[in-house]
């Protein structure tokens, strides 16, 4: 037997060895049996626990934050709409953090010295209207609908306690430079939605949550904004206009640097603006803008090669008439006159002449390609579209010399940059493009065109029967043309002048409007240097009231302030360099 | 003719018999290695050092779990502060923004400041563009300071005339006294005769003094010395000079 077991261990050879652990497994079976069941039952037991506290910890591990602790100290600041700065990114629009009081009268245990501590720390509340609603023991908010920090600690120190007042923490929208960009930024409703202007323009990306850590950026200039609209702020008050705009735009890219329309508003106010006076008269308001359009007239000429600038218009008649109505010069002028004298003196019958020579068709076909009378396509939402008209013979000695139809001081600025651009069409833009994604437009008026032009529009402002001296600033070589215009069925005056500096190439065209401006006797005008005074004189009580008079004075006072920001240089002096 | 066996025998190759004999030469090691070894490690043992295995990795898991815990923890009061700092600096711009507004900037401009801001006049930029302006400048500039220096010098020289004649005034006087004191005998007799009275009048004085001392120290005198010296004790002056 006990050879047989050492057998058994033996297991150098298979087929008995085998056979003799089944009979010992067998013989053993019974006892075994027993106490295998038992560990299995409790081996179980610890299994499944083990399983369910696994996948506890799998669970807890896949969804770990926040559900199972949290920092009471997490005040992570995220804006519900994005910041929109300038484009040297100074911060015109942004949201802060504010909040929001209500009070609930159940928990006021004494209401009169509630009534009485509120109106010491808050006197510019209605106390009347408080003690209505403590009254009425429903839940109010105050009448401020957003209070600072300060006034939070205000609340609080009012000894109430915690159930009586509720306070939530809320977002608003603040506009640090206040009036500045009113028309451009336009207004948010209380749910921070646009309302006006960019504002709402750009609501989908102001609002969107991936691009809420990186601003929109405009290319307008703060500083630019800032200068432009002091001068307007002045020109205003001594020109005693009802209204004042000005825009400037880069000539080859369309890129606004600054657009200012008066009156404006403080965006932090929150006021509905349903005034007329408030539109924005750069893109919404739609004018019949005068002898600005007798650029066109002249280039249009010049491009069907009808003229070049010396050419002579003979025996100019004192007046015309056509369909009743009386065309005539605003001021005695010579009855020859030379295309570019036409343009120098701004003859109203020399323009009609030219527009003859041209023809409707192409003169419609010119004024078309520069786009004066579609509905432009601008990056705001207050847009203006011009009166439509029927063209004919009548309607084109009007067109000529700028009345009888309209556009929007916008749509005249960018046909002003593509005649001074070489001709290449533009596209006015506020938000900033990468430099890459801009291309040059269409060529719509030839180079010859342009420059003609820019030479004629510059002896305009430095030649002594140019209609606009005043904007003769030395060293910033600034071309322009002045209109006066009557606003329709009214003896107001709309004086634009729109100018392109420096002449030689033109990079920005700059647009000053004035809104019923009057004669302005007490002002003293200061003329520039000319051969007749090298050292230019003082001029004060004048009576006209024409663009020459007010809106080239305010045009030369801007380009003086801006020109260094702009840094065209002096370009006499860096010629000298 | 008997047939010879070993003839054909002998015709069989010969190597093939030794590698036949190994061929059917029986391993048994050979067929054992084929059969699947017996599990050295019983079911029991499996199953525990599985369960085993199993606990110790729930174990580590949840220390993990701590630690990751900790770290989250310690991540989410960076982004807290992070957070923070993002409000204040977002905070301190927009009040930055509003504080360095133009409007802003030009209000103080006008309370502060003398003058407004001017732009440049093309005059202005003349005589910076204008090499030979500059250099006139220069000379002028140059010609200015030469006046401004032999000004000065002129000043100066006049000084130093007015003060030489002083000294010298004073020289003369000096040197007139060391002549008088040096020569006696040459004094105008009216000073000789003052000087012998001023003499007189001293020696009178000393013997009066000699002869009369107790006269001359009076109660009132002593009585102011004594508060001198009292005076000076308290001051913490020395009561004898020098000392």
């Amino acid at each position: 037997m006990a050879e047989k077991n050492k057998n058994s261990r033996q297991k150098s050879f298979f087929f008995e060895d085998y056979i003799e652990s089944e009979i010992t497994d067998n013989n053993e079976s019974k006892t075994v049996k027993v106490s295998l069941s038992r560990i299995t039952f409790l081996f179980f037991i610890f299994f499944s626990l083990i399983i369910i506290f696994s996948f506890k910890i799998i669970y807890l591990s896949l969804f770990p934050e926040k559900k199972y602790y949290s920092f009471s100290n997490d005040s992570s600041f995220y804006k519900e709409r994005r910041d929109i700065v300038d484009r040297n990114k100074n911060i015109i629009a942004t949201n802060v953090n504010v909040y929001k009081a209500g009070i609930r009268p159940q928990f006021i245990v004494n209401k009169e010295k509630f009534l009485i501590n509120l109106r010491l720390k808050f006197p510019n509340l209605n106390s009347d209207i408080i003690k209505k609603k403590l009254k009425k023991g429903n839940f109010f908010y105050l009448e401020k609908k957003r209070i600072t920090e300060e006034e939070k600690d205000k609340l609080w120190s009012l000894g109430l306690n915690n159930k009586a007042i509720d306070i939530q923490e809320i977002q608003t929208r603040i506009y640090p430079h206040k009036y500045l960009f009113s028309h451009i930024l336009g207004q948010i409703d209380d749910d921070n939605n646009g309302i006006s202007g960019v504002e709402k323009f750009f609501d989908k990306s102001l609002l969107s949550s991936e691009l809420r850590n990186s601003p929109l950026i405009l290319t307008l200039d703060l500083n630019l904004q800032y200068l432009i609209r002091e001068e307007l702020i002045k020109a205003k008050e001594n020109f005693n206009s009802v209204g004042a705009a000005a825009l400037l735009m880069n000539v080859d890219s369309g890129e606004i640097l600054s657009l200012i329309s008066l009156p404006d508003y403080d965006l932090n106010q929150r006021t509905s603006i349903n005034s007329e006076a408030y539109l924005n008269k750069i893109t919404l308001g739609v004018y019949e803008l005068g002898s600005v359009f007798k650029t066109f007239t002249v280039a249009a000429a010049l491009e069907n090669k009808l003229i070049n600038s010396n050419t002579m218009f003979n025996n100019l008649e004192s007046s015309i008439t056509c369909d009743k109505h009386t065309i005539s010069e605003h001021d005695k002028l010579p009855k020859n006159l030379s295309v570019e004298q036409i343009l120098i003196r701004s003859s109203n019958i020399g323009a009609v002449r030219i527009a003859q020579q041209i023809g409707v068709k192409k003169y419609e076909n010119f004024l078309n390609s520069l786009e004066l009378f579609n509905t432009i396509n601008f990056d705001l939402e207050e847009i203006g579209t011009p009166i439509p008209f029927k063209w004919g013979k009548c309607k084109l000695a009007t067109a000529s010399y700028g009345h009888g139809i309209t556009t929007t001081p916008l749509q005249l600025a960018k046909a002003y940059a593509i005649l001074g651009n070489g001709g290449y069409k533009i596209k006015p833009f506020i938000l900033k493009k990468d430099k890459k994604l801009m291309q040059k437009g269409e060529k719509i008026v030839s180079k010859r065109t342009s420059d003609e032009i820019n030479l004629i529009l510059r002896k305009v402002v430095n030649e002594e029967e140019g209609t606009a001296n005043f904007a003769n600033i030395e060293g910033y070589e600034i071309a322009g043309k002045t209109g006066t215009a009557l606003k329709y069925n009214s003896e107001a005056k709309l004086n634009t002048f729109v100018s392109l500096f420096p002449a030689s190439k033109p990079k920005y065209v700059l647009l000053v409007m004035l809104d019923e401006p009057k004669s302005a006797p007490n002002y003293v005008y200061e003329f520039p240097p000319s051969e007749k005074f090298p050292k230019g004189y003082k001029h004060k009580g004048e009576k006209r009231n024409t663009s020459g008079w007010n809106t080239v004075v305010v045009a030369g006072k801007i380009i003086e302030k801006i020109g260094p920001i702009l840094a065209i240089n002096n370009l006499q002096a860096s010629n000298k360099f | 003719m008997s047939v010879d066996p070993k003839k054909w025998t002998n015709t069989l190759p010969i190597s093939n018999t030794l590698a036949n004999d190994e061929k059917y030469v029986l391993d048994g090691n050979r067929w054992v290695k084929t059969i699947p070894k017996k599990n050295l490690i019983s079911i029991r043992q499996k199953y525990s050092i599985i369960a085993i295995i199993f606990v110790l990795g729930l174990f580590s898991v949840s220390t993990i779990k701590n630690a990751t815990r900790e770290l989250q923890k310690e991540i989410s009061n960076l982004t807290t502060s992070v957070n923070k700092l993002k409000f204040n600096f977002h905070q301190s711009t927009v009040e930055h923004q509003f504080l360095t507004a133009p409007e802003k900037i030009s209000l103080l401009a006008k309370k502060h400041l003398e003058h407004d801001f001017f732009a440049y006049k093309n005059s202005q930029i003349d005589t910076f563009g204008n090499a030979k302006k500059i250099e006139l400048s220069k000379l002028k500039i140059e010609v200015d300071g030469q006046n401004s220096k032999t000004k000065a010098e002129k000043i100066k020289d006049n000084v130093k005339l007015k003060t030489v004649k002083i000294v010298k005034k004073k020289k003369e006087e000096l040197r007139k006294l060391q002549e008088l004191y040096s020569k006696p005998e040459k004094l105008p007799d009216v000073i000789k005769t003052g000087i012998a009275k001023k003499i007189e009048k001293t020696k009178q004085e000393i013997r009066s003094l000699y002869s009369n001392s107790d006269k001359s120290i009076n109660s009132s005198k002593i009585s102011k010395w004594a508060g001198i010296q009292i005076v000076k004790v308290f001051l913490g002056i020395p009561i004898v000079p020098g000392r």
